[in-house]
């Protein structure tokens, strides 16, 4: 797929030729899948240091990644990595190991007890049925190095399609008419290296120009965008994200981009269920037909109902839930609690300073209603001080 | 015309990130990245899948299996369930040596669905009694056809002596790797 006439980027198609978005994003979503690989496998003689006999590991491939095999007494063996890898692509990660299974060797009952002790070294002991210390081979199986990846790190993402500009590669027509338009002056066999060879580099040449013209025209929007993202990171105040890969940005931006410029409760609706997608559960817009005289629960009003003083909003005027938004969202269960706190406190935070009126004012709670398919805790939790580690 | 996959089948643990094109020095046409986001693949995207797909491949079990014993009848394990990297067309022969005690051997050099053939070179089996009555496993390597890998792996199913175990289920996963 990466002839020559098609060099890298990867331009995805639907085609036999080559690679589809649907095929490619087949692909991501698999490779991030293996994240739960074990980390190594190894064997040796636990009782007997540096007996390793047989090893492989995702560091890679080769000796340099091996453990060290010690022993403190019989039946004893200590398997202790160093503390971090450079990867074949020269990437570097620190070794942790989050569980291990042992299998005790040979051909009389034994059992072998593993022990991580720190997250580079396990323990394994291997005993008979009785307990009693005994030397001989092991397996573990180590779990826990890989990092983890999703699909942005291989430029996978929802919005994926295929192309519509080079279906065939740019540089084939060129190299097409540049056959055509030489003519019989020149040799138009292909196995004429020096003919072919001068039309296969000026193809190129111009379909590197082509292919610029395009980046630029895709550049121009920050859904197509590539090179210019840091531009459009920079236009929308999008904060930095440590390990945000290319892709969700672009998909941030485009999403900052693209969103209506309103302020009434659909398009608000709309765009927190676009930010946290399977995350919202509901969103609570509190009475507001009730006459004045006859204020919703709650209401914090001077003289009436003062509520704490942290809600009073100075000159007179008390918060109320009239003029209060609260977004219901399921528990981080399968989010990383960095993400989801950056989802909820950095992103709809600044949606919602951005889109609701000045008069209003927003939380975001968890629990709330059994509309998340969960009991709900059988209380509105409106204006609150509560944090997300009180609610769980 | 017929693909043959660079590299070599998983089993055999010598795939590097190469393999897959994945390369330190890979780099876009021109240097200008993708040229639509949205479309487009850019270097850096594609050497990260060929760098998890090495790393991913190295630990993936050679095997995964489920007999029962048929000690009562003096009779092979029967295989209950089966999968392999190469497709689980199955080992060789499943033979039984004594009451819990059995040797799997597959073929010393099996072939990928491309019909590439490599040598599998056995690190060990994890195996575990199933059922009601406690039990351990122990495993050993054997290198039938003296070629300096193991194809083989003999199990020994014991009991903890609570119960005898008759014709015991044993669940299997083989892991390959290279010799040090």
């Amino acid at each position: 797929m990466f002839g020559a006439l098609a060099p890298l980027p990867l331009r995805l198609v639907a085609h036999k030729d080559t690679v589809s978005a649907g095929q490619h994003a087949a692909a991501a979503r698999d490779v991030q899948a293996f994240r739960t690989v074990d980390f190594a496998v190894l064997r040796f003689t636990a009782g007997t240091a540096d007996s390793l006999s047989c090893f492989t590991s995702t560091l890679g491939i080769g000796l340099q990644y091996r453990p060290a095999i010690s022993t403190s007494g019989t039946g004893v063996g200590i398997a202790t990595f160093l503390a971090g890898y450079q990867d074949a692509m020269d990437g570097w990660a620190l070794t942790k190991i989050i569980g291990v299974d042992a299998q005790a060797g040979g051909a009389t009952a034994a059992v072998a007890t593993p022990e991580i002790t720190s997250p580079t070294s396990v323990t394994v002991r291997r005993t008979n049925v009785s307990g009693t210390a005994v030397s001989g081979e092991v397996t573990l199986t180590l779990t826990g190095r890989f990092e983890p990846r999703r699909i942005g790190h291989y430029g996978a993402a929802l919005d994926k399609k295929d192309t519509v500009t080079e279906q065939v590669p740019f540089a084939y027509w060129y190299y097409r008419e540049l056959q055509a338009g030489r003519g019989s002056a020149f040799q138009r066999r292909t196995d004429n290296l020096y003919v072919h060879g001068e039309n296969f580099a000026i193809a190129r040449a111009c379909a590197f120009q082509h292919r610029q013209s395009e980046a630029l025209s895709a550049n121009s929007t920050a859904r197509t965008a590539f090179a210019r993202l840091p531009r459009y990171q920079r236009d929308f105040a999008l904060p930095y994200r440590e390990g945000e890969t290319t892709q969700e940005l672009r998909q941030r931006a485009a999403a900052f981009e693209e969103a209506p410029r309103r302020n009434d409760r659909a398009i608000i609706e709309g765009q927190l269920e676009t930010l946290l997608g399977r995350l919202l559960v509901k969103v609570w817009w509190f009475d507001q037909s009730t006459a004045l005289s006859a204020s919703p629960t709650p209401t914090f009003w001077p003289g009436v109902n003062p509520g704490p003083t942290a809600y009073d909003l100075g000159g007179g005027a008390w918060m109320s839930a009239r003029a209060h938004v609260v977004v219901e969202v399921l528990p981080p269960s399968d989010v990383e609690l960095r993400r989801y706190l950056e989802l909820l406190n950095g992103d709809m935070f600044r949606l919602l300073s951005d889109r609701l009126p000045d008069d209003m004012t927003f939380d975001w709670s968890v629990g709330l209603s059994a509309e998340d398919g969960q009991a709900g805790d059988g209380f509105l939790l409106d204006i609150s001080d509560m944090d997300f580690v009180g609610m769980t | 015309m017929t693909i043959t996959p660079a590299g070599y089948p998983p089993w055999r643990r010598l795939n590097t990130p190469a393999t897959y094109g994945a390369t330190a020095n890979k780099k876009n046409y021109g240097g200008i990245g993708a040229i639509n986001g949205q479309t487009d693949i850019d270097v850096t995207e594609y050497v990260a899948m060929g760098r998890d797909v090495a790393a991913a491949q190295n630990t993936a079990p050679w095997a995964t299996l489920r007999v029962k014993l048929n000690d009562s009848t003096t009779s092979n394990p029967t295989l209950l369930e089966y999968s392999d990297m190469a497709g689980g067309v199955g080992p060789v022969s499943i033979v039984r040596n004594a009451d819990n005690d059995f040797t799997i051997t597959w073929t010393a050099e099996p072939a990928d669905p491309f019909g590439v053939t490599a040598p599998i070179n056995i690190l060990g089996a994890r195996a575990s009694v199933n059922g009601s009555t406690p039990g351990v496993c122990t495993d050993e390597r054997l290198d039938t056809n003296v070629d300096g890998n193991y194809e083989a792996v003999r199990i020994y199913a014991h009991d903890l002596g609570v119960a005898t175990l008759t014709d015991p289920e044993i669940s299997i996963v083989v892991q390959v790797g290279q010799s040090v």
